[in-house]
């Protein structure tokens, strides 16, 4: 029988864990996305030189790319629970990318522009789950990848 | 968003003898889905209309709340919430960050996606340098609350839940991850007054 201290004594193989700079990275492409962005839209009411947003954007691209391989890579992982929670996050985010780029479309973008400025909002709305589901699944007892939608049930 | 971090992250209260008691709690609570469909839907209305009053709306309500709750629950809640015991802060914790998590999202949404479009109707995104510059600021301002936001304060946010979830959970992990919200929360605090002194300029011209 398991005593009540004992039960509640956090399990330290988890704390002892080093994962890859999963984070790090992750914020890297939101700096990238973001300075992207606001480059861009200092320039109005003129039109702002694509190259160097276009360069940030593939940038982040990369830097989201190579995070995503580096996750895949994990041994040992949460996959449950990275599953369940990039799952979810990647849904909200459906909503909120597809609203900004509605916006996008009602405001006549078009060109070279739309499509930058889709890259962009792709890389954010990935962005966003990798970063959630591994910042939870990093500190959940490793379980392989859910053959059925059985992690569901804390949400 | 910040500001949640200060309900466990802040200094060590007194603490109680033996294991806290996690009470049962929705990570994300499933009945203000509806209530932020709702809101989605209006803002999407609002801006196909193209209508000022109603961005104006999304704008001002979202804007005003996203600040407001930012610094009143960091400045004054937070540091009552941290003077509490662990078991209080457990508590409180449980019913509160939950509810942040579908909140502070919809206010961001709402305040951004309305602002952008409104600046665009009512012509602000079309001034000209030098007064530009006063967009310029919040769109940096804007853009270094959304990384910290999204890079550190809502993943860590998510992972005290799921870590308070576990049938043992992890004090220690708790409390690292509630000190990486209230330094965080400090810099999100500050920047939010930023946006106040640029709105307020803003809403001058």
């Amino acid at each position: 029988m398991i005593s009540e201290s004992a039960e509640h004594a956090p399990s330290t193989q988890e704390e002892e864990r080093e994962f890859p700079p999963v984070q790090q990275l992750a914020i890297l492409t939101f700096i990238l996305i973001v300075s992207a962005g606001v480059f861009s839209v200092a320039y109005l009411p003129d039109r702002a030189p694509l190259p160097f947003p276009f360069v940030l954007i593939s940038s982040a691209y990369v830097v989201m790319v190579i995070n995503a391989i580096l996750v895949s890579q994990i041994k040992e992982f949460a996959w449950d629970r990275f599953v369940q929670v990039a799952g979810w996050a990647l849904l909200a985010q459906a909503v909120s990318v597809g609203m900004i780029e509605y916006a996008f479309v009602v405001d006549h973008v078009r060109g070279k522009l739309l499509v930058m400025l889709s890259m962009g909002l792709f890389v954010y709305g990935f962005n966003v789950p990798l970063l959630l589901g591994f910042s939870v699944a990093r500190f959940q007892p490793p379980a392989p990848w859910p053959k059925r939608s059985s992690a569901g049930s804390d949400l | 968003m910040a500001t949640q971090a200060q309900v466990i992250g802040a200094p060590a209260a007194p603490t109680v003898q033996g294991p806290p008691r996690v009470p049962e709690f929705e990570i994300v609570p499933v009945k203000a889905l509806p209530i932020i469909a709702l809101v989605v839907v209006g803002l999407i209305a609002s801006i196909a209309s193209n209508k000022v009053w109603a961005l104006e709306f999304f704008h001002v309500v979202g804007g005003g709340l996203w600040t407001g709750i930012d610094l009143f629950v960091g400045l004054i809640v937070g540091p009552i919430i941290g003077r509490l015991p662990v078991q209080a802060r457990i508590e409180f914790s449980t019913r509160f960050m939950p509810k942040m998590i579908v909140l502070m999202p919809t206010l961001v949404t709402m305040t951004l996606a309305s602002g952008l479009q409104l600046a665009r109707v009512t012509g602000f995104l079309f001034v000209e340098y030098p007064d530009h510059w006063w967009l310029t600021a919040s769109y940096v301002v804007v853009g270094v609350m959304t990384v910290i936001a999204l890079g550190i304060l809502e993943p860590a946010n998510i992972a005290v839940l799921f870590e308070l979830k576990k049938a043992r959970p992890n004090p220690e992990r708790i409390g690292k991850l509630m000190r990486i919200f209230v330094y965080t929360a400090g810099i999100t605090g500050i920047m939010q007054l930023s946006t106040l002194i640029i709105m307020t300029k803003l809403g001058t011209w």
